[in-house]
């Protein structure tokens, strides 16, 4: 009993990670925010027991971040804490209310959970400036909560999962990877200097390039833009010019371009060890089979309406997952790497002035 | 499965509703800054985020604290420092220094600082 419910755990995650790649394919207007088709699958498993579906959440939000490649970096954190939020809000909305409350109801209460969770997380690292963009973040919500109910009304999603052969995944985890990926990430964050985030987030995209992760850079520019435009919120500094009476400062400009730099050097680590670090054979690794194996058979069923497609992989009844890992990072990269992220944050740290 | 409309779906729209509304009371205002000259160049610093910042004078560099959305003159080059003396204002004043700052808040300051 307990296994099944494991199971139809990290199914459920893996459909709700297999809906988050699909919504990839829909424009995003800014790098926080979501369109959340993602929580289909969370809101149609709203029946399990408490432990399993809390599990199904936490494993969904490890997993899109993971899949997206920000896991290890801080919208790794945003995703998890905020599909932790509404996942909660939702199933003790509807243990409270028992059958008085429709889908549509629970969905606009997590949409609104999770928008208040990423905007509070968002401003800590952003400043309050971020909360400029609060009330176009709950209108977009609120439109997506009504689809994502109306969808979830229409889907149908087997309660118990397709067997899986997953003889393909790696059996444990690894140190080096870990060790130096939490030596990374983590002192890049405290460097100091727009010019010194510049350098540490050129050394990302070449580390990147090093693990033949394929580089974006149209995200990477989304985020510095919206951190910069964050920051003009934020009068700091001698004044360029004003657009009415408002002031447009250097030091927010200078303050946002060098936040933007270190996140995007920061999702561009993550990008990279996303290719180094693989699942194992774990709860979480059974999620992402599952979810390659989706997303194998989705790509299989190519050309025909994008409707039929879901429904069709939906409803298969055994999965089988491949490994595509073709290219290995050594680890004396990581290392390497990982020393001069190390090298150049404590050099900008040292050398940094007051302002 | 079909969807079935309850009172606690009402009041959940409500809600968030009452949401979208309040969030434009969070939107930044430019009325909540210090704007502060210095000679010929002209500055300003958001009364929302306590901070420490400096800004140039002919005699040199005078420092600013800002904290709880109110600001105060903290070190300055001029020979009597009465500006650093006067503490927290909405309007301060350096004279030697040609510094003049003006918090533009809806939050009243108490009584102008001034330095000669």
């Amino acid at each position: 009993m307990q296994q099944a419910l494991k199971r139809r755990s990290s199914y459920y995650a893996a459909l709700s990670i297999f809906f988050g790649a699909i919504e990839l394919f829909i424009p995003k207007l800014l790098p926080f925010f979501r369109l959340g088709i993602a929580n289909i699958p969370i809101l149609l498993a709203l029946d399990m027991p408490p432990a399993y579906f809390m599990l199904l959440v936490v494993l969904k939000g490890i997993g899109n971040s993971y899949v997206q490649g920000n896991l290890f970096s801080v919208f790794g954190a945003i995703s998890i804490l905020q599909s932790l939020g509404s996942g909660f809000s939702m199933y003790l909305m509807r243990k409270i209310s028992k059958e008085k409350i429709s889908l549509y109801g629970l969905s606009a209460l997590g949409a609104l959970v999770s928008s208040a969770i990423q905007m509070l997380l968002a401003s800590l690292y952003v400043g309050m400036g971020v909360m400029a963009f609060l009330f176009w973040m709950l209108l977009i919500s609120l439109l997506s909560s009504i689809l994502v109910a109306f969808f979830s009304y229409r889907l149908e999603i087997p309660e118990y999962p397709p067997n899986i052969d997953k003889d393909g995944a790696k059996k444990e985890w690894e140190a080096i990877p870990i060790i130096t990926l939490i030596i990374s990430a983590g002192i890049i964050m405290v460097a100091k200097g727009w010019i010194y985030a510049l350098v540490l987030f050129a050394l990302a995209l070449l580390f990147q390039s090093c693990t033949h992760r394929k580089i974006k850079i149209v995200p990477y520019i989304l985020i510095t833009l919206f951190m910069i435009i964050s920051s003009l919120f934020t009068p700091t500094g001698r004044v360029l010019f004003r657009l009415g009476s408002y002031p447009f400062t250097q030091g927010a400009i200078l303050g946002g371009l060098e936040k933007g730099l270190k996140l995007s050097a920061a999702v561009a680590i993550s990008q990279g060890y996303s290719t180094v670090i693989r699942p194992a054979k774990s709860i979480i690794g059974d999620t992402l089979c599952y979810f390659t194996s989706l997303l194998t058979e989705f790509r299989d069923t190519k050309g025909r309406p994008f409707l039929e497609r879901v429904n069709a992989t939906l409803s298969l009844k055994e999965l089988k997952y491949t490994d595509t890992e073709k290219q290995k990072t050594r680890y004396f990269v990581l290392i390497l790497f990982s020393l001069m992220f190390l090298y150049v944050s404590i050099q900008s740290i040292v050398l940094s002035q007051p302002i | 499965m079909k969807a079935k409309f309850h009172i606690m779906d009402i009041i959940m729209y409500m809600v968030f509703a009452i949401a979208i509304i309040l969030s434009l009371l969070l939107i930044p205002k430019p009325s909540d800054t210090l704007s502060v000259k210095a000679g010929d160049a002209e500055y300003a610093f958001s009364l929302n985020e306590n901070g420490i910042y400096s800004v140039e004078g002919p005699l040199g560099t005078t420092t600013i604290e800002i904290r709880d959305k109110r600001a105060r003159i903290i070190d300055s080059p001029c020979p009597n420092k009465t500006c650093v003396a006067s503490s927290w204002s909405k309007t301060l004043v350096c004279l030697p220094n040609k510094v003049i700052a003006t918090a533009n808040s809806k939050d009243e300051g108490g009584i102008d600082a001034t330095s000669s």
